[in-house]
């Protein structure tokens, strides 16, 4: 076919007429069918991966009692408490925060004589725990004084454990 | 027997004595360079005990602060100083104008009269509930 220089329109749909255009145009929406119909399988698939990932995840989160121990600041006395009183006392704050009514003088009178890694101690001993509700989200100690106190008796509990150059725990 | 040293286990072997650092090092608490634990009131003075008084004397002596701003500016500010630093701050306040009756250092207009000095364990001791009062006692036993 003599093309030359013409409208590059005119010429496009010139070609796209002629059998082989008709045939080249028809491949090529095939294979855009494929690709499409292929890549709906990809996201279909991908889709029911992350579905199952996050299912996974929710599971595990609300399952398994994943409490990470906090490590002994350094710089502060090493504890001194003994393991069975670090037990025994995040019982006593456990049981006083329990329930009904905060039972903020017996939690603040059980940390005021804690230094500071006794108190780590004590926080790892008391783990993860459950509130009234047995199937709601398990919380360590830290969590329960923020879920139970208000700010002023936070701020309270707060400076039993505070020393210059020490973590803010809560 | 011929052990060939491999890259592997070089790194391996690095690895391991790093890994062994780590474990040693976290595990053993390191003092303050001069010696004291940070929770045993073995630290430096501070350099401006004056402005952390004025900062207390102006959180208590009106009527604008409300209560639980104050408690907490008040627990804060001596939650992060030691006894020694606590004692220097005490002195620093010395003896300033309240009146124990209204809580605060406001004199009538034309100051007809003068209101007599207190120093900070009257202060405090006014300006804060009796348990939260005693809470401060027992840290500072020396000075409230």
């Amino acid at each position: 076919m003599n093309i030359g220089l013409r409208n590059p329109a005119l010429i496009a749909t010139a070609i796209a007429s002629t059998p082989q255009g008709q045939k080249a145009i028809g491949q090529m929406i095939d294979k855009a069918n494929q690709t499409t119909t292929s890549s709906l399988g990809v996201v279909k698939d991908v889709l029911k991966i992350s579905l199952l990932l996050g299912v996974s995840y929710w599971a595990y989160k609300k399952f398994v009692n994943n409490f990470s121990k906090m490590p002994p600041v350094k710089n502060a006395r090493p504890a001194t408490i003994s393991d069975n009183l670090a037990m025994s006392r995040a019982e006593t704050i456990y049981k006083a925060m329990y329930g009904v009514g905060n039972g903020f003088d017996v939690v603040l009178r059980s940390v005021s004589d804690l230094k500071i890694n006794d108190f780590v101690k004590v926080y790892n001993a008391f783990g993860n725990r459950s509130g009234l509700n047995p199937l709601g989200k398990k919380m360590n100690m830290i969590e329960w004084f923020q879920d139970e106190y208000k700010g002023s008796e936070l701020i309270r509990l707060r400076f039993e454990l505070s020393a210059p150059g020490a973590p803010n725990f809560f | 027997m011929e052990t060939k040293i491999t890259i592997p286990k070089i790194i391996a072997v690095l690895g391991g004595a790093f890994l062994l650092y780590v474990l040693v090092s976290n595990g053993t608490p390191s003092k303050t360079t001069n010696g004291g634990y940070i929770d045993e009131g073995d630290n430096d003075i501070i350099n401006e005990p004056l402005s952390i008084a004025n900062t207390l004397h102006e959180a208590m002596r009106g009527n604008d602060w409300n209560e639980s701003d104050k408690q907490e500016l008040i627990f804060s500010t001596l939650g992060n100083l030691t006894s020694v630093q606590f004692g220097q701050v005490f002195k620093a306040f010395g003896l300033r104008q309240y009146n124990t009756v209204l809580k605060n250092d406001l004199v009538p207009i034309g100051g007809w009269y003068n209101l007599t000095k207190h120093g900070l364990k009257t202060w405090l001791k006014n300006e804060l509930s009796g348990s939260m009062y005693v809470q401060l006692k027992n840290k500072f036993k020396k000075y409230l």
